[in-house]
């Protein structure tokens, strides 16, 4: 079974797409994930927020991005993280301290321990695809 | 379809044009961290939930710099929800309070004092108090977010020392009725299992409990057996309202808010009917009870009693979705399932029929021996870090002593008063004012010395505006300990600087018996000092003033000690190794040592550190987990139920019937109101609405509304929406959803603005037997007052 992985980033300049895929089988893979030959983004990207007025930094992220992201709404929503309610914020910061791709640190507030198995080089969205967070 | 960054751009300068422009909120660099920078991690506690999730505050040039959860703890297992991982952000925000503050009378600025000069005017204050209208005119209303050190010397002052029980604390609003249901079905407080259980459950019937908003690293656990298990695991959701935590349900019953009594006794009646119950269990370990003396009845006579509770009958009386057959499904799934646990909060506790609730609750595990085995339990869910540990066991409420021993006891009395050394029959035998009528004490001016400590009780009262009234006079001198400006330290005369956890050292009991150690990690801004200094400090004056040394004897052990760690370590001590010494919360091995060493805490009863090394009790009463079943046996069996309060050492089956809301919907007021938690806020958001995620992720309450009720008012989502009940009015934007069943408002409590705070509607009618009040239900009325309205955040500010 050919497993794909894919990373999308779109903001400012930076327009990313990363694939990687992997045989199941692999145990190497599975238990290290080292997922791919291909070097993993580890993160942090910094993004800065097309501008809002204060107001409108009042507003949930998802209200707006129900509509402009709704296939990255719609994975998290049906995610873990979505009925779990572990909210944008809480992966990629606020307005004043936003990342497009969150540093693994911010994933070890809560997987402390497999971010130690695993390190930065690889970094969780390598085996669990992003907004789904499903891997393995 | 998706949007181009063009359209985005466009729509938000739409947005901008309709909004309201301008924040005075300081969003500046103390909010920013890199949780890689750490030097140090220092092991502690999360405060902002009753779970008790275990984490690590990150300190770096002596500033905190991140949060993390800690993997191997038994509570989250390193999960964090966002207030756990953010709340770092508000510790050095700008805003805290850093010095003492007085004002002699309630309508002037405050003005800063030196420590000295405001200790000496609380003892003055408090002195005066007791020589012009006796001792009983002195309060202290503490928090089950204070640290058990710190409500343990707090209620000894004012015991032993200024001889009044009046000592209450914001526990009373949230899990008096838990701890009446626990009382008079099991016959000791607190709940026999533990988090443990969430997996090795097959059904889960969660009722009266946003668990995914109001506790949501626990409903992680639960989110996670169910995800695990999708077809082994039936998940039952009771409530009026859908809410998050109804994503994971395999039914959803919708019952008329207060109903639930009729839906459980039906259940009871559909396990009994058919034949459900486990016999051998009740013939071991229960008997039947009902009325208010308690009067005995067999099983037919229970059954006789619960009759009129047919499946037909309940669901009529519970209207919603619920159907006959969904209850018998219900009571099949709960009492044939291999491990059935119950979860519930503040929908059951906050009730006029808060106790009952509760009973009935436990009336189904009792009946179909769904306890003291894996999976199984009755588990009432805390609101707050310290509930159970500090204000239930470390005697913070008008009627207990430490060690859960009733005021009323003369034995037990004269026990902590020997331990204490102090001379007996110093502290009086009458429970002091509850909490509602501590306040309406204050209202009547029969108290006139108040010492509120970490909670706002100007905002989170029921039916809050006469007993701010009475909290603005002054005729009351008020002190309040605490880290932010809020509602309540607008009507102090006296405001003292309290360091912060993981700025003090100490210990935390959460949901499941377990006591958690936080030890400073960083000084606390300015000159803000530990509560259990204040006290200390604060008695040794109070002494002088009343020339009384029993005064100065309540605090003689904890002289000379530091404060950061030596004196809270005395306190704790004298509190576990004499006060819990014999009783079922039996503390002596978790010593600051062994809880140093422990990746969690330990859960008692632990009478010895080998056992605390172990985590201490996982399984009250049973024989082989907890060490009292075995030294308290009365016989062979494999499970002793030896609470103090049931003699007989038995379970009992209460007959309850079926009562509803003090306060039912009528002509005027033709809609039920109910509130609660969200899930980026604490309480009050003195603290969460100081972190900017969080606030900006909830910055202000609203009010869902079910779409049949809406198109019916004319309502369209984010109009404006005015909330009027018989107390009192507010306005908040109104989203519009399935979330309340028709006919039902639901709306969230944080909010401090004045326009907003929806306390100033609800309902101060309280439970005769626990007297906590039934904030989840009043009537009210609704009316769109307009569209919708760009809204400012409101935090307190200190002089406004």
């Amino acid at each position: 079974m050919i497993r794909l992985c894919s990373v999308i980033l779109t903001g400012g300049v930076l327009t990313m797409l990363l694939a990687c895929s992997t045989i199941a089988g692999d145990k190497e893979c599975e238990t290290k994930g080292a997922m791919s030959t291909t070097k993993a983004i580890t993160g942090p990207i910094k993004a800065q927020h097309p501008p809002l007025s204060e107001q409108d930094k009042l507003r949930p992220c998802f209200e707006c991005h129900k509509d402009i992201t709704p296939q990255i709404y719609t994975q998290w929503y049906n995610s873990a993280h979505g009925i779990g309610n572990v909210k944008c914020y809480q992966c990629h910061g606020t307005y004043e301290d936003m990342y497009k791709v969150p540093a693994v640190s911010n994933c070890s507030m809560c997987h402390a321990a497999e971010a130690e198995d695993y390190g930065d080089e690889t970094p969780c969205w390598n085996c669990h695809l992003n907004h789904t967070f499903k891997g393995h | 379809m998706s949007l181009s960054r063009r359209d985005f751009i466009k729509r938000s300068a739409a947005l901008t044009a309709a909004s309201y422009v301008g924040m005075n909120l300081p969003f500046g660099q103390h909010n920013v961290a890199h949780a890689v920078d750490a030097d140090k991690w220092v092991r502690g506690t999360c405060r902002l939930c009753g779970v008790g999730c275990r984490l690590e505050l990150g300190v770096k040039n002596g500033r905190p710099v991140a949060l993390r959860g800690v993997p191997e703890a038994r509570t989250n297992y390193g999960y964090l929800c966002m207030k756990g991982m953010l709340f770092y952000k508000m510790m050095q925000h700008p805003e805290r309070l850093k010095k003492p503050l007085y004002r002699e009378r309630k309508n002037q600025p405050f003005k800063e004092i030196s420590w000295d000069e405001a200790l000496d005017i609380a003892a003055k204050k408090f002195a005066e108090s007791v020589r012009k209208y006796g001792n009983d005119s002195t309060a202290y209303y503490g928090s089950g977010q204070c640290q058990t050190e710190e409500t343990y010397i707090f209620q000894k002052v004012m015991r032993g020392g200024l001889k009044t029980n009046n000592v209450e604390g914001n526990p009373r609003l949230c899990m008096a009725s838990a701890v009446g249901g626990y009382m008079t079905s099991f016959g000791a407080d607190e709940p026999i299992g533990g988090y443990a259980n969430i997996e090795r459950s097959y059904c889960m019937f969660i009722i009266g409990s946003n668990m995914a908003e109001a506790h949501p690293v626990f409903f992680r656990r639960v989110m996670r057996q169910k995800l695990d298990n999708p077809d082994k695991v039936k998940i039952i959701n009771a409530d009026p309202r859908i809410s998050a935590t109804s994503r994971i349900a395999d039914m959803h019953m919708q019952f008329r808010p207060g109903t639930d009594m009729a839906l459980m006794n039906a259940m009871a009646y559909v396990i009994i009917d058919e034949g459900l119950h486990d016999e051998k269990f009740i013939n071991n370990y229960a008997v039947f009870k009902v009325g208010k003396d308690g009067k005995e009845l067999d099983l037919d006579g229970f059954k006789q009693s619960i009759s009129e509770y047919t499946p037909e009958k309940a669901a009529k009386i519970c209207g919603g979705n619920i159907t006959p057959e969904d209850i018998r499904k219900a009571a099949r799934w709960f009492a044939t399932s291999q491990g059935s646990l119950s979860m519930w909060c503040m929908g059951i506790n906050q009730r006029k029929q808060g106790v009952w609730a509760n009973n009935l609750i436990h009336n189904l595990h009792i009946l179909t021996g769904q306890l003291c085995k894996p999976g199984a339990d009755s588990l009432s869910l805390t609101g707050q870090p310290n509930a159970c540990g500090g204000v239930r066991e470390g005697g913070g409420l008008c009627h207990i002593l430490p060690a859960h021993r009733p005021v009323a006891n003369e034995k037990m009395r004269h026990e902590v008063e020997d331990l204490w050394g102090i001379p007996r029959n110093r502290i009086p035998p009458k429970p002091g004012y509850h909490t509602m009528a501590m306040f309406e004490a204050v209202n009547e001016k029969k108290i006139r010395a108040i010492w509120i400590n970490c909670t706002s009780p100007a905002q989170s009262l029921p039916n809050v505006t006469p007993y701010r009234k009475g909290m603005q006079s002054d005729d009351v001198f008020m002190v309040c300990t605490d880290i932010f400006p809020t509602k309540t330290t607008e009507c102090a005369n006296l405001i003292l600087p309290t360091a912060f956890h993981f700025e003090k050292t100490g210990v935390y009991g959460c949901t499941e018996r377990r006591s958690q150690l936080t030890t400073k990690a960083i000084d606390a801004p300015g000159e803000a000092m530990p509560e259990v200094w204040i006290v200390r400090e604060w008695a040794l004056r109070l002494a002088k003033e009343l020339n009384d040394p029993v005064i100065k004897k309540c605090v003689e052990p904890f002289l000379d000690k530091e404060p950061d760690y030596e004196l809270p370590q005395a306190v704790w001590d004298e509190y576990t190794q004499k006060l819990t010494k014999g009783q079922d919360n039996d503390l002596r091995g978790a010593t600051y040592d062994v809880l140093k060493q422990m990746k969690d805490g330990v859960q008692w009863p632990a009478p010895t550190k080998e056992f605390a090394l172990t985590g201490g009790t996982v399984m009250k009463f049973v024989r082989g987990s907890d060490p009292l079943a075995e030294k308290r046996a009365k016989n062979d069996k494999p499970y002793q139920f030896y609470g103090h309060a049931h003699p007989d050492h038995k379970l009992w089956v209460w007959s309850r019937p079926y009562v509803g809301a003090d306060e039912e919907p009528d002509a005027d007021y033709p809609l039920y109101l109910s509130t609660g938690r969200i899930i980026d806020h604490w309480h009050t958001t003195s603290m969460t609405g100081r972190v900017p995620e969080l606030l900006r992720a909830n910055p202000y309450s609203f009010v869902e509304i079910n779409p049949r009720d809406a198109s019916r008012m004319g309502i369209k989502p984010n109009d404006m929406v005015e909330i009027e009940s018989r107390r009192g009015k507010v306005e908040m934007p109104a989203k519009v959803m399935e979330g309340p069943m028709e006919g039902m408002l639901f709306a969230y409590w944080h909010d401090m603005h004045e326009d907003r705070m929806i306390n100033k509607v609800c309902h101060d009618a309280y439970d005769p037997g626990s007297k906590e009040p039934e904030f989840k239900i009043c009537a009210c009325r609704a009316r769109r007052i307009s569209g919708p309205k760009a809204l400012k955040p409101y935090l307190t500010q200190l002089n406004e």
